[in-house]
């Protein structure tokens, strides 16, 4: 049902990845959204806390701090050095 | 006439506050400070205006219960100065077009004018206000600059008429927005930043988060017995003996009056723990045992609140909060707990369901004993770390068990971590050195008066021998299970008004290894202090505190027990 590309933010490897989707109920989407995290928005993994600890992303210059369960509904489009210089 | 402050979490609403009113409140270097409104007084076209402080809120669909204060409070705004941060327009310009569709008189600061400079973001604030159309004020909370315009601009702050607009269209509109006020300067990472992933990534943040706290342990025992030794040592038997022993020989060296003023007088002469009069014990407890670690502590926390190591601490440490069913975030009321359980009690605000709030609460008031017993506990077993080593591993044992114990008893789940990183900042000496002033003052305010208030009491109970009734009724708990003499009750008795003279009571009692190891525990664990006890039944609710007092109580005997058994 989704683009072979695209991938939890959870899972994302290169490190660098743009929103696509939010699989979650309007609840979550509002929740995401008072920090920025919303459809579109570039971010970058800087850390991921083992012992299903949380990941940290940078987005706007800001770093934020988000637990796996919500990382799992946040779809990305990966993106590599190449995919970012062409657009 | 009504003003309020709104803003993003962590944009500096409370240091705007204080510049406006000369209300000093705390503030720090994470999301999340302040926790309920706090009020004060401005002068507003010639009249003393009221002026509030929010807590802080990202959007005006409340999804926290601080944001749920803050938007109620709005309603009853007769003016609002939204606070938004410069360095994160795109994402504070979301509660401002929110703020700007509700129609009510707005003025925006800008805030964090400078740090937005440092980072290479330009923002042009005549287009933005043109765009907004509402004054836009560039501030620097930290120093004032921007203060005095801000102020003189509240007078052009007018009511629009409310308009509505849907989530997608406000972002749109705030791309547009950004797009023609801000420009952006590319940089590369500042050594701050740099330093902040680090301390955030488990493979390097761990080593520094235990060289961090090891150093803080340090440092914290290091400033506080110099304090005692060279300081406040000095002055009590250098200055105040000699001034205390005329008075007792004036008295007569005995007496009720000498009794209640100076204490016993043990061979002959004053022991400041033991004597355990108003001007001795009373005074010498909370001001040479208990402040030189309160002030050491406390200089040691403001630096790293202000510094922003806290929510990094935070994120480090989310696992294992997750085992007692709570997040990261909840180490926070913790660490403040370990200051005073009363300000880490309010603290548990920021957690949202009413779940973690319990399990945050219980476990602080059970096993995180406060700076005021830490001194004391010390003072008492500081020559032995075995023992000391025993008491604060039972405790730590305690808080580990009995919060994976509530997590699979309670009903519910507790949420995953959410939350903004604050960014490095160099601590502002003055805001540290002023909040270091606030919190001694706060400390010294009332522990002062409760330990006097303490020491009367117990003086009045002895002389009417109702110690001695207690201690006989009791007997079986306290000799019986927990191994103790029955004099013993005495200080389990103080410790409801006061723990830290509750562990100088035990001093004169001769107690074995074992014996003080116990005591120490239970009376860190069976209740919390009367003015946390206050705190918390209005923070969980009568029913809720209840249920938490009988877990403190059960734990605490069983505990002691099987310490009992142990040594």
């Amino acid at each position: 049902m989704f683009d072979k590309e695209l991938v939890s933010l959870l899972h994302l490897r290169s490190g660098r990845g743009q929103v696509v989707e939010i699989t979650g109920g309007i609840g979550l989407q509002n929740h995401l959204d008072s920090l920025g995290i919303r459809k579109g928005k570039l971010v970058q993994k800087i850390a991921i806390h083992p012992l299903r600890g949380p990941i940290v992303i940078e987005l706007d210059g800001t770093r934020i701090a988000i637990g796996r369960g919500m990382a799992n509904k946040i779809l990305v489009k990966e993106l590599t050095p190449d995919s970012e210089n062409s657009e | 006439m009504k003003i309020v402050l709104m803003g993003n979490p962590n944009v500096g609403k409370s240091v705007i506050f204080t510049r406006l009113t000369g209300v000093n409140v705390i503030v720090s270097n994470y999301p999340g400070t302040t926790v309920e409104f706090t009020r004060g007084t401005m002068r507003f076209k010639g009249q003393k205006t009221e002026l509030t402080d929010l807590p802080g809120t990202y959007t005006l669909e409340p999804t926290s219960r601080a944001e749920k204060v803050a938007t109620k409070m709005l309603q009853e705004a007769d003016l609002v100065i939204n606070v938004a941060d410069a360095t994160n327009l795109e994402r504070n310009l979301n509660l401002t077009l929110q703020l700007i569709e509700r129609g009510k008189p707005l003025v925006v600061a800008l805030n964090m004018w400078d740090d937005a400079k440092h980072r290479g973001i330009k923002i042009d604030p005549q287009k933005l206000q043109k765009l907004l159309g509402v004054p836009i004020i560039p501030t620097v909370g930290l120093t004032g600059e921007g203060i005095k315009e801000l102020v003189s601009s509240l007078e052009k702050g007018s009511s629009r008429k409310p308009t509505s607009r849907a989530r997608e269209e406000r972002w749109v509109r705030i791309g547009e927005i950004v797009r023609q006020c801000q420009s952006l300067t590319h940089r590369h990472h500042t050594f701050l930043e740099t330093v902040g992933d680090l301390t955030v990534k488990p493979l390097t943040g761990l080593p520094i988060a235990l060289v961090t706290i090891y150093l803080i342990f340090k440092a914290i025992r290091f400033m506080g017995e110099n304090l005692i030794e060279r300081l406040f040592d000095p002055l009590f038997e250098g200055l105040w003996i000699p001034l205390i022993m005329n008075l007792s020989s004036l008295l007569g060296s005995s007496g009720f009056f000498h009794d209640v003023l100076i204490g016993k007088l043990i061979s002959g002469e004053i022991d400041f723990v033991q004597s355990f009069g108003l001007l001795t014990t009373g005074l010498y407890v909370p001001i040479a045992m208990v402040l030189p670690y309160a002030f050491s502590f406390y200089l040691v926390l403001g630096i790293l609140e202000d510094l922003g190591y806290l929510p990094r601490l935070a994120i480090l440490i989310d696992s294992l909060m997750h085992k007692v069913g709570l997040h990261g975030f909840a180490s926070i009321p913790m660490i403040l707990g370990i200051g005073c359980n009363v300000p880490g009690a309010l603290a548990t605000r920021v957690l949202d369901t009413e779940r973690e709030r319990f399990i945050a609460a219980t476990l602080m008031a059970i096993a995180v004993p406060c700076t005021a017993q830490i001194a004391m506990i010390i003072g008492l077993l500081g020559k032995q770390p075995l023992q000391l080593t025993a008491v604060f591993g039972s405790l730590s044992l305690v808080w580990i068990g009995l919060g994976m114990l509530l997590n699979r008893v309670l009903k519910g789940e507790s949420p995953e971590i959410f939350v903004e990183i604050s960014p490095y900042r160099v601590p502002y000496w003055n805001a540290v050195a002023k909040k270091l002033w606030m919190r001694v003052r706060e400390f010294l305010g009332t522990a002062i008066p409760m330990v006097l208030l303490g020491v009367l009491f117990m003086s009045i109970l002895y002389s009417l021998g109702i110690i001695d009734w207690v201690a006989a009724v009791t007997a079986p708990v306290v000799t019986g299970l927990l191994g103790l003499p029955k004099e013993a009750v005495s200080a389990l008795i103080i410790g409801f008004l006061r723990k830290d003279v509750a562990v100088g009571m035990l001093a004169p009692l001769n107690l074995s290894a074992g014996q003080l190891v116990i005591a120490c525990v239970v009376l860190a664990m069976y209740f919390p202090c009367v003015a946390t006890f206050a705190v918390l039944i209005k923070e969980l609710g009568i029913k809720d505190m209840f249920k938490s007092t009988l877990i403190m109580l059960i734990s605490a005997l069983m505990v002691g027990t099987i310490l009992n058994f142990i040594f």
